[in-house]
């Protein structure tokens, strides 16, 4: 498998920055909870979100983004967003396509930093593939905190996400 | 990979299958003619031997699949009835094939097409324009047709009486940029960015009668978007076809004349078919319920209406949504 140099890069930086998102995900108990009111979610209820013996949000749900708000980092998670064809599915820019919006701030599966972790390290129905053990776990934190500066808000018209019609193309 | 239709003749004991455009997109990745994709296949059944292949557009850099449906029908060609094969392609040509050798008789346009300039017959590969020849960090624009091609998989229809073919075709252009591309297990393998838009002529779609003996239209109908639905030609000299905003339009075999139409719940993806019931009435049914590539992927906001994904309007049919909504019914009609 031949990978550009840009995620060589990462994948160095990876190594030596791991150790710290390993420790996040290693004792949730210990970590604060997600800011709840600070990025409103909509959740939509799903027979998947049910977990014999936990909370509705999963095990996850607890985990901080080491990352959150670091502007390098999400300019890192947008180049890792083409490089491991996310867009492919979920359309430049998170638009849609194949896979789900990004944008709209309706999460399937939840839209907590912890909630979109969980959805790209165990992947979720229908398609989104199991990440965890195949890209650094820092990896998938620069992914969440790209995806987490996509939402345009749910209460905003789908003409004004951007306020533009979006190029798209079909397979 | 194979997919779509499989055609049968018992007599030569053959079937014909396409096969699908190389990947990734970005043609840098995989240089030679790519033996044997975006081809058209012809196998014997009983040892799956490939008797002939003909691959249209050899080293495809524009996504256009050869998947689309082999018509099968003996043409009266210039120098005496031919067993033919007939194909409308991804890549805007319409091929006239003897379905016995894979000679190829003729290759025509059937849509408004720039990439190509047309066939040479004696190896059937086609002119390419190098202006449309796409590249890896090359933003090629306004190719003709788009990857979703001058037809898609929806199939088109052959009147014995008329001795036409009735086919749904798309009038969408796009520009392409070729983009490096790792492959990753469960991943989609694409490497190209390519947006579509409308073609010339300020249509998107039109409803043809084709003539696969001299290869050119007969008549057209023009439609606001692609025309997705099948098509059906009855004895009784009318082909059926619907349109992604839900007309169910039944049509002239001779002229095209619309003799009759109705909206119906849903745009049209489906194939029109007619049946004669119990009580010996002959019907026509059509499934009204958009998707696909058209109603899912490019539309955008069409499925906005899932709680859980909405979308911005797509650039290709911003308006679509305004149209038509989700479907799922199937509207029978009496004669």
């Amino acid at each position: 498998m031949h990978i550009p140099s840009f995620v060589q890069g990462m994948l160095v930086a990876a190594a030596l920055g791991g150790a710290a998102a390993y420790a996040a995900r290693q004792s949730p108990a210990r970590q604060s909870p997600p800011q709840q009111g600070t990025q409103p979610t909509y959740f939509v209820e799903h027979p998947d979100h049910i977990q014999p013996g936990l909370a509705r949000a999963g095990r996850f749900a607890s985990l901080v983004n080491p990352f959150q708000g670091n502007a390098q980092r999400v300019a890192e998670g947008s180049k890792l967003f083409i490089a491991y064809n996310c867009m492919d599915c979920h359309g430049a820019d998170g638009s849609g396509a194949m896979g789900p919006s990004l944008q709209d701030s309706r999460w399937h599966f939840g839209g907590t930093a912890g909630d979109i972790y969980q959805s790209i390290y165990e992947g979720r129905p229908d398609g989104m593939p199991a990440w965890g053990g195949r890209i650094a776990d820092d990896q998938i934190w620069r992914l969440v905190a790209y995806v987490q500066t996509l939402s345009k808000g749910h209460d905003v018209a789908t003409e004004n996400f951007t306020g533009k019609t979006i190029a798209r193309s079909g397979h | 990979m194979v997919w779509g239709w499989i055609s049968y003749d018992p007599a030569l004991n053959l079937i014909y299958h396409g096969t699908s455009n190389p990947g990734p997109w970005n043609g840098n990745q995989r240089p030679g003619d790519n033996k044997w994709s975006a081809a058209i296949i012809a196998r014997d059944p009983d040892t799956g031997e490939m008797v002939w292949a003909f691959q249209p557009t050899p080293h495809d850099m524009w996504d256009y699949d050869a998947v689309n449906e082999n018509i099968l029908v003996d043409l009266p060609m210039s120098g005496g009835t031919r067993k033919a094969l007939v194909h409308f392609d991804r890549n805007g040509f319409a091929y006239t094939i003897d379905r016995a050798t894979g000679e190829v008789l003729l290759a025509q346009p059937f849509v408004p097409m720039n990439w190509s300039s047309g066939v040479d017959l004696k190896t059937g590969r086609p002119n390419v324009n190098v202006d449309k020849a796409t590249a890896q960090g090359k933003n090629v624009k306004d190719i003709c047709p788009s990857l979703e091609g001058g037809k898609n998989q929806q199939p088109a229809a052959f009147s014995p009486k008329t001795g036409l073919f009735y086919v749904p075709t798309n009038n969408l252009c796009m520009d392409f940029e070729g983009r490096e591309v790792m492959y990753i297990a469960g991943t989609p393998y694409i490497g190209g960015n390519a947006p579509e838009k409308g073609g010339p002529g300020g249509y998107k779609g039109e409803f043809i009668a084709w003539d696969a003996v001299h290869g050119k239209k007969i008549w057209g109908i023009k439609e606001p978007f692609p025309v997705w639905s099948g098509a059906l030609a009855t004895a009784g000299n009318v082909v059926f076809y619907g349109t992604l905003d839900g007309w169910f339009k039944a049509v002239d075999a001779t002229n095209g004349t619309v003799l009759y139409q109705f909206k119906v719940g849903s745009g049209i993806v489906g194939a029109p078919m007619t049946y004669t019931g119990p009580d010996g009435k002959q019907y026509v049914a059509v499934y009204a319920g958009i998707g696909g590539d058209m109603g899912l992927l490019i539309a955008g906001d069409v499925a906005a209406n899932l709680p859980f994904d909405v979308r911005e309007r797509g650039t290709t049919l911003p308006d679509l949504a305004r149209y038509t909504s989700w479907g799922g019914m199937l509207f029978v009609f009496s004669l």
